[in-house]
Formats: structure tokens, sequence, C-alpha cells
């Protein structure tokens, strides 16, 4: 069975072309939400095996959807990776201490997209079930 | 009766033992011849040896009796008159009873003394009366006796009476002649001998002298006045008593030939010894029984005594004297010391008194005097360099026990330290006066003379009341001085006081004008005193208002200005007119009153306080036009000031009231305080300047930010004392940068969104993932990827150099491995480097330091990446790592082709590449080295290049390796940034 990921991202473009590479190179079943609000609804309607969320949004930006991922017990251990166009350090830092899974950084290459996806889910299973 | 009959009392001892031992002696005879003559007459021997054993007891008792007068001369008599009668028994009455008569008067002529007298013939009556009656032929051989025994005992009772009689009446006559003959001795004895004791034991020395001066005659008298014995000076010449100088004073007494008359002289004589003695003489010639002058008598009394007290008086007069006229102190010690031993006859003297008050006092000679003719040098020059405590020498010890002494003998004293001195000038005899003072002693005063001399405690009594004068004189003396030297510092204080002194009289006339009012004024001294002070100093407007106040302040005593620091414009003698500041004290005396003024010319002073307060304006100007203000904190009283454009940054009204930091931390944003107030914690800690930014909250509740730069002053031992600082209102400034960080970010993330479609498509469209493409459109598409990667690359580039350049850059520094760190870097670029076919050598050694290890491995990263970059294929990069004396060396060395020296630096400027074309060729941006570069001076580093073209380039760098204490400690690591050190953005919560 594919793995299903959810893509979030409010340009349609980006949202195309990332669920292309992650379909075509990774084989992913990806479904996707322009929104914090529909993110979190599909999150909790189709439980995927990971989130691959933007970070500026219009509504709710992607930390907010973040934490309210985790204030819901249907969707708190959904892997969530935040991806973002602000690539500088600080802004790394703050992200990670929200705790999400990892982070990945726009633009990106759509041939490494989902090598990197499972890297981070797999480093994100060991730390949290231990090798 | 008494004075009738002889007591045998009168006679004297001799005559009465002499008369006692002839009668003893006849008693003794009739004892030795009367047994014989009993034998003789026919009487048996044992009654004659019995007779004779009678007698010779009754003579023996008389001799056992011979001191008791009276009972011896009892018992001689009864042996007599018993031997007379045993005679006549014995004869047979041929021995005639007169006999008796003849024994009894011998014994009354002889012992002078009835009571033997009246028992004898008591005795003989008695035996008469009854020997005559019983046997009247035993006693008397006459017929008649015989018949009429009666009788014939009257007869011889009447006979013997009138024979004692007789004897009494001779006696009576006898002893009349001799007791006027006696007394006549006697009288002559006692007058000689009442003459003898009169000469001998009269108080007055008297002395006989021949004709020839000798010395006749010496009294008891002489011999304790003049200390000679009579055997020493009889014979001698007066001459030995008589000083030389004298001669002519005593001539009737050496030359009584000389004598008119009697003479009463007083003069000096020597006494044995040298000593010489006030003596009053009374000469008076000596004429023998036939008128002729045969010598002088001279009658000598000791008037020392009157003398003395004479020469005290004296001494004592002069000295008040002395003491009246009031010289300078040791002129008056001096005169003293002369009047005194002048005056009494000691030579030398000196004065000793405490020339440092101590404590410890020391006394040193102050006066030294000496009698002409004999100077006494070697004590002068050891008293002149001996200084002595209480208690120690005889000054020292006279000082401290305020007892005067006297020292018979001075180079006998055992602890003086003058003794050889004394000993080498010759001086004997001392005295030493202590001079008391009200509360101690004030001086001692000491006396040496030339001779022995015993104590004299006469003389020690007398000097004690002139001693207590002269103490009182020292006291006043020292007073006077005191006073005089208090007049000549006050002269002095004012004659040198930075400010000028001026008094004038309740008339206003200057009586006193010190240097410094020469100065400031320029009027000379002489010529002001006695002028108007209105007239000389104070300008003509206000000449009628120091009058009016002067009067006011005589008549009323009401003080406006008295006593109270006053600036009022003076007036100079050139005639201009300057500020002085001045205070002015009346005193009032007996003559009424009179002011002193200190003035100061304070043109200067308020020439700098104009200037002072004029920039004080300015500098509070620059602080609103700046919007900063200033504060100080002194630490240890927790007072802080503010400058008025600080109070109106926090939105205050300067209150004057004292503020501390707590009313700051007060003022500051909540959520800021702690960052504050551990920003301090760590300045009061570290002693180092710092910076930051906090919000604060004004009285109205809105909210600014300001930027505080704050230096620390310590102590010499380090210990901080206070903190200066600044406040900047920068809540525009902060504003603005906040709003271009968000454009920033914002265009960051407006180009990075398309950009990521875009490279996404183009790397979709070459990987083939979504079908083939013909040879060109792969090489178009190739190119549309390198492209949007060096586009991405250059907005990266862009976008970190700008916020590194701004400040705004996160420096996070941690523990790190050198060695580490490039191997992340080469790990990171290992693709590049294999994709190039360059070979990455990493030589580094475990070296330890603290930087922010991203941005460690981002300059290297770049630097590694560059070298590959420019590195023939098949050619090594090496990178190493290495400590160096407090810094970290990191080198990363190709092979390439070098960089041209002229380009050394520059390639570490913004868009620089040593070929134009690179950034074409290479796909740089000309922004990697001016990020390293940033990135290590961000650190306190330095980055440079080195290379010969054609031979490769070496990039180095080196970060400081900090000492341990600056290590951050594991807290600090996870307690995110060091911003307060730092003018970091991270500092601030975004309101």
């Amino acid at each position: 069975m594919r793995k299903h990921i959810l893509l979030v991202d409010d340009d349609d473009d980006i949202r195309e072309v990332a669920g292309i590479s992650l379909e075509a190179v990774g084989g992913w079943q990806v479904s996707s939400a322009s929104s914090g609000i529909e993110a979190i609804a599909k999150a909790i309607a189709e439980r995927p095996d990971a989130i691959l969320l933007d970070v500026m949004m219009p509504g709710i930006d992607g930390p907010t959807t973040f934490k309210r991922l985790q204030r819901d017990p249907a969707t708190r251990d959904i892997p969530v990776i935040l991806l973002t166009a602000k690539a500088q350090s600080g802004d790394r830092q703050c992200f990670e201490t929200l705790g999400v899974a990892g982070l990945l950084t726009k633009p990106f290459d759509p041939m490494a997209l989902s090598d990197q996806v499972m890297a981070i889910l797999a480093t994100a299973a060991r730390a949290k079930y231990g090798s | 009766m008494r004075h009738v009959l002889p007591r045998g009392r009168t006679l004297p001892d001799d005559a009465w033992r002499k008369r006692h031992r002839a009668l003893s002696v006849l008693l003794w005879l009739h004892a030795l011849l009367l047994p014989v003559f009993a034998g003789v007459q026919g009487y048996n021997a044992l009654h004659a040896l019995g007779e004779g054993s009678v007698l010779a007891l009754i003579a023996f008792a008389a001799y056992a009796l011979r001191h008791r007068r009276r009972g011896a001369a009892t018992l001689i008599s009864l042996g007599l008159v018993t031997s007379s009668a045993l005679a006549v028994h014995i004869s047979g009455g041929v021995i005639e009873a007169h006999f008796h008569f003849f024994l009894i008067i011998m014994v009354l002529a002889l012992y002078e003394d009835w009571l033997p007298f009246l028992i004898a013939a008591a005795y003989v009556l008695i035996h008469h009366g009854l020997t005559g009656v019983l046997a009247p032929h035993e006693v008397y051989n006459h017929p008649d006796a015989i018949a009429h025994p009666w009788k014939w005992a009257l007869i011889h009772g009447a006979l013997v009476t009138a024979a004692g009689a007789a004897s009494v009446v001779a006696w009576r006559l006898n002893e009349g002649a001799r007791a006027e003959a006696v007394g006549a001795q006697r009288d002559a004895a006692e007058a000689r001998a009442h003459l003898v004791a009169l000469v001998d034991f009269s108080g007055d020395a008297i002395m006989g002298s021949a004709m020839d001066g000798s010395i006749v005659s010496w009294n008891q008298g002489a011999e304790k006045l003049f200390g000679y014995r009579s055997d020493e000076v009889v014979g001698s010449s007066v001459d030995l008593l008589v000083p030389p100088d004298r001669h002519d004073e005593a001539r009737a007494v050496r030359h009584p030939a000389r004598a008119e008359g009697v003479d009463h002289i007083e003069t000096v004589w020597i006494a044995k010894g040298g000593r010489p003695i006030d003596v009053s003489l009374t000469i008076s010639p000596i004429k023998s029984t036939d008128g002729q002058l045969s010598g002088v008598s001279t009658i000598a009394r000791d008037i020392s005594e009157r003398r003395r007290t004479a020469r005290y008086l004296e001494v004592q007069h002069q000295a008040t004297s002395l003491m009246a006229e009031s010289p300078a102190l040791d002129e008056a010690l001096h005169g003293l010391l002369g009047v005194i031993g002048r005056g009494l006859g000691w030579p030398v003297g000196a004065c000793w008194m405490a020339i440092a008050d101590g404590p410890p006092i020391a006394l040193g000679c102050v006066a030294f005097w000496n009698a002409e003719g004999r100077a006494a040098q070697h004590l002068a020059g050891v008293n002149r360099s001996m200084k002595l405590a209480p208690g120690s020498g005889l000054p020292g010890r006279v000082w401290e026990s305020r007892q005067a002494r006297w020292v018979s003998d001075v180079t006998r004293e055992p602890h003086s330290h003058r003794r050889a001195s004394a000993d080498a000038d010759g001086l004997h005899a001392c005295f030493l006066l202590p001079v008391p003072g009200a509360t101690e002693t004030r001086a001692v005063l000491e006396f040496f003379s030339y001779e022995f001399r015993p104590p004299d405690p006469a003389l020690l009594e007398m000097l004690d009341t002139l001693s207590g004068q002269i103490g009182q004189f020292l006291e006043r003396k020292r007073a006077e001085e005191a006073l005089a030297a208090s007049e000549r510092e006050t002269r002095q204080i004012l004659e040198t006081a930075h400010d000028a002194f001026v008094a004038i009289d309740g008339d206003g006339a200057i009586t006193a004008w010190n240097p410094q009012a020469e100065a400031t004024f320029g009027w000379a001294c002489e010529e002001v005193l006695g002028r108007d002070l209105a007239e000389t100093i104070v300008p003509e407007p206000h000449r009628e208002m120091h009058r009016r106040g002067m009067e006011r302040f005589i008549a009323t005593g009401e003080e406006r200005v008295l006593g109270r620091l006053i600036e009022l414009p003076a007036l100079h003698r050139d005639g201009h007119e300057f500020p002085i500041e001045l205070t002015i004290s009346p005193l009032r005396s007996e003559h009424g009153y009179s002011f002193n003024a200190f003035m100061r010319d304070i043109t200067e002073r308020k020439a700098g306080a104009e200037l002072l307060e004029r920039q004080r304006r300015q500098l509070i100007d620059a602080q609103s036009i700046g919007q900063f203000g200033s504060w100080e904190w002194e630490i240890a009283a927790d007072t802080m000031e503010w400058s008025d454009e600080l109070y109106r940054i926090y939105g205050l009204e300067p209150s004057g009231e004292p503020i501390n930091v707590d009313y700051v931390l007060e003022r500051v944003y909540p959520d800021d305080r702690a960052a504050v107030r551990a920003a301090i914690e760590t300045a009061y800690a570290t002693g180092e300047a710092f910076s930051f930014k906090h919000r604060i909250v004004r009285p109205d509740g809105s909210v600014r930010v300001t930027q505080s730069r704050v230096d620390v002053v310590t102590g010499e031992d380090g210990t901080p004392l206070r903190m200066v600082g600044t406040g900047q209102d920068i809540t525009e400034r902060h504003e603005a940068e906040r709003a271009k960080d968000e454009f920033t970010s914002v265009v960051s993330h407006e180009l990075r969104t398309p950009l990521t479609s875009i490279r996404g498509s183009l790397g979709l469209l070459e990987s083939g993932v979504l079908g083939p493409l013909p040879a060109k459109g792969r090489r178009v598409v190739e190119i549309a990827v390198q492209n949007t990667d060096r586009l991405v690359r250059l907005i990266n580039d862009i976008l970190d150099i700008e916020r590194i350049g701004s400040g705004t850059i996160d420096v996070r520094p941690k523990h790190c491995n050198a060695a580490e760190l490039i191997e992340s870097a080469a790990e990171g670029i290992a693709a590049v480097a294999a994709e190039a076919d360059v070979t990455l050598v990493l030589e580094s050694e475990p070296v330890a330091l603290v930087a922010d290890p991203d941005r460690v491995i981002q300059t290297l990263t770049n630097l590694i990446g560059n070298a590959i970059k420019f590195s023939a294929a098949g050619s090594t990069v090496r990178v190493c790592a290495q400590h160096r004396e407090n810094e970290v060396l990191f080198r990363v060395c190709d092979e390439g082709r070098g960089i041209p020296s002229d380009k050394l630096d520059s390639i570490f400027g913004r868009f620089q590449q040593v070929d134009a074309s690179d950034s074409r060729e290479k796909g740089g941006t000309g922004l990697g080295l001016a990020i390293c570069r940033t990135i290590v001076e961000h650190h306190g580093g330095r980055i440079w290049a080195e290379s010969r073209l054609g031979e490769g380039a070496t990039l180095s760098f080196v970060l400081p390796a900090p000492s341990a204490r600056d290590w951050p400690s594991d807290d600090a690591q996870d307690d995110g940034p060091l911003v307060l050190a730092r003018d970091d953005d991270a500092a601030v919560a975004h309101p």
C-alpha cells in the first residue's frame, strides 16, 4: 500500500509540482490542501502518513495549523514536515522548536524531495520509537 | 634644836672619815690593851678576853656601818664609853671616871653630832648612877662620893652636860666661822663654774686671743660654729678663720694692740673645710690685773640664718622684679638662674623644661647660667646635648616626683648621667627645685656648687615659695606665647589666605587689609588703612545701601547679610567692577562694633559657571535632538541621577526625588525585566561595558523601545563603584528595522515561491520523469535549471549578507571541535568535489573552540566550494585546522590558478571576483567571500588570502580561542542567544 502524504500550500503551482514529484519520483499517494483549515479537515478525514505543510499561508499559517493538529488526538501523531521559503537559520530554529518532524526549504529539488521526506520521517520515527 | 645641835651632816666626808678612822683606831687599841690590862690587874684570861672581844665586836660593827655616819659614830661612842667604864672597873677606880668626859667630848667634838654624844652621855649617867649606888668604891675614890653616890652622880651628870653644852657652844662658834669660809669658797667655785658654763655652753662662739693673734681659748660654741676642736686651734693664728679678703674687717682680732674698745662688726669667716659663715663679732680687749692689754676676747655669733633670710628676700625681690619686666622666656630663665645663683652663692645653674610636649615628654636644658670667673663647660656641654624623659636623671626624677632634691656631692650620685662632667668641672653639691605649673611640673631648676654642702632643708623651704612664683610666671609666659603664636598664626593665615580679608571699625574705616585684598582690589595696605571702605571698594550705586545696612545693624542688631555667603559687585582701584563673594561677621568689643569680611573675586568662577551652564544647555539640547538621555548610578548607595531627556523618554517629569534601580525596573516592560536585571548583574560581575535594547512602559501605557549603553566604573581593586550610561529612544528605528526585516522576509518568500515552481518543473522535465525530451530541449532545460539554482543562491546570499551586515544575524557560540566542523563542511560538499574530480584532504587535528558551528561550516563550505571551483580535475584541496596561540587557524589550500596579488584583499568585497567572467563560468554570486569575512569578523576573527599566480591559493581565517572563563556554560548554550552583549534584534520580543 502506498504511503499517503497530505501536501498543504496556498500556491497552486507548487502544490502541483510537488505533487507530481512525490507521486512520480517517490510513488506517494498525494492529497493536497490550499489552506490550514482545509489541511486540518483533510488530515482528520484522510489520516495521511505525513503532512508536508507550507509555513506562510493566508488565514492560519503553517505553525498555527501544526499546533491545531497537535491539539487533536486524531491528528496528533501524524508527522508534519514544514516547507518554507524562510531559509535563515533563525527561522529554522524557531520552527524546529515547534516539534515538527523536519523542515524543507523552497525551492526544492523535485528529484530529491521524496528522498528528503523519507529521510526526515525515518529520523522522526527513530526519535519517537527508538531504533 | 636641829639648828642648835650639830648633826654631823655639815662635816665634809673626808674630814669625817679621818676622824672616824682615828676614833676607830682608838677603840681597837682599847680592845687590844684592855685584856692585857685586865691580866696585869689579876683578872683571869677568860674574863680579860671577854671584855676585849666585846670591844672588838663593837669596833667591827662600827666598821661595817662606816657608810652610815650616825650609826658608826654611835657605835664608836658606845665602844669608847664602855671601854672607859671597863678600864675604871678593872683599875678598881684607879683610873678616874673623868676619863669618860674626855672621851665623850672628843666624840662630840670629832663627830660634830649630838646623837652619839647624847647616847654616850646617857650611858655614862646611867652607868655612873647605878654603879655609884651599887658599888661606889668602884667608881669614886672620894669618900663623900662613896657616901653620897647620887649626889656625885648628879655632879658628874651636870659636868658631862655642861661639858656637852660647852662643846655645843664651841661647835656652834666653830661651825659659823667654818661655814662662812666654806660658803665663800663654794661661792667662788660656783661663780667660776657658772662662768665656765656660761662660756662653754654659750650659743655663741667665744675665743680669746693673745697679743700676737694666736688663739688662747676656744669654747664649745666656737667648736660648734667653726668645726675645729679646741686642741686643733689653740695656739694657731686667727688668720685660720679670717678670709684673706676680709683681713681688714677683723684687724682688732688679729692685732689686739689695735683694739679700740669694744668693737662690733658683721663679716664672713671660714669654718673648717672652707665653708663661709656669716658671723657677727663682738671684740673686747682683755686687760691684766695691772690694767695692761693682754689680748682680746671675741664673741662670734652665727648670723647665717639672718643673712640668708635677707639674701633670700633680696633674691625674691630681684626675681619678682625680673618677672614683672616680663622679658622673653629664655632671657627670663637665664636672668632667674643668675639672680638665684648669685644671690644664694650657687655659681652654676640650669633650667630644664619640656621641649616636646609628647607623649612622650622630653626634657631639655633650656637655660644655663654660670657665675663669672669659672666656667662649668663640661656640664654646660652635656646639658645642651642631653634629652631626658621624666623619671630619668636628676632633673627627670625631680620633674616626676615634684619634690626638691639635695645632693651633697653629685660626683658620688650613683644614677646621675652627668657625674663625670660635674667631676670634670669640679662641681659637688647641687640642689634641684621643681617649678610647679597648674597641673603639672613646668620646669626644674638646678644649681651647683664647687663645694660639698650638707642638705639645707631651710633653703629648699624658702625657695619653695619662689618656685611657685616662677611657676605662675612660666604659666603666664606660656599663655602669652601661645596667644602670640596664635596671633602670628592668624596673621599668617590671613596674609596667605586665598581670600581677601578686610576689617573695618564701626565707622566703616578699614583696619585690616591682607595681601590678597591688595591683589583683589588694587590698593596697597598702607594706602587703605583708615580709609572709608565704601569709598574704596563699594561701587557708587551701592554705597548708600552699604552705609544704611551698617547703621541699621549698629542701631538695631538686625542682621540681613551678616554671617551669610553673599554675592555683590565690588570696585577695583582701576575703576572696573567685578563680582565678589563675601561673608561678613560682626565683632562686638568694649570699643563698639567692628566687622571682618572674607571676600573672593568670583569673576572667573562666574564665567566658568556661565560656560558650564551654556554647555549644560547644549547637552540638554543635544540629548533632546538625539533622543537620548544619560544616567549615573551610585551602586553602593543605590541612587541614580537622570538627565532631563531620559525623564522625557520615560514619559516622566523630573521630580528631583532620588531614584534607584527598582524605580527603573518598574518602568521596564514586564517581559524584559528579567533580561535587564540579568544584564546589570552580568555587568556588575564582569565590570565590562555592554549595551542592550529593551522596552519601557510609559505612564500613559505606551511602549517604547530603548537602546541602553552602559559603562562600569570600578575602584582600584576592581570593585564596581558606579555605572554610567545612556538611554536612547529607538522606537522609530526599531520599527523601521522591523519593517525592513519583514520586507526582506516577504521578498524572500515572494521570490522563492515562483522559483520553487520553476525549479521544480524544470527539475521534473530534466529528470525525464515526465517523459523524454529532445537533446536540445534537455540542454535548454539544463541551462534553465543551472540559472535557476544560481538565482536561488544569489537570493540566499543577498539575504544572508544583508542580515549579517545589518547585525541581525544570529551568532550562537557553542563548544565545537574544529575537526568536526571541517568534516561536516567537507561532507556537505563531497558530491561537488567528486563531480569536479577534486580530492579533499582533511588534515585537521581536534582543536576546541567556541563558535557558531552553522556559521563556521557555512564559511568552510564557501571556501572549500571556491577551492574546488577553481581547481583542475585531479587536483587536491587541503583543509586543516590547528591551534595557535590564543586562536584557531583554518586553512583551505588549492592547487588552482591562484589569485593575483592585487586581488588578495578585494576578493572579500561584495560582488568581487578575480575575473569578471567567473560569475558566469563558475556560477558564483560574488558574495561568498564577503559573507565569509562578515561571519569571521562577527566572531572576532580575521580572514585573508595568500597566493602566487599559477601555484594555487590558500585562504585562511582565524577565530579567537577563548580562555576557559569565556566558555559559555552548558546552560548558556541551551538558553539561546547571548543577545544582551550585542545589538541583536533577538533581544527584543516584538510587541
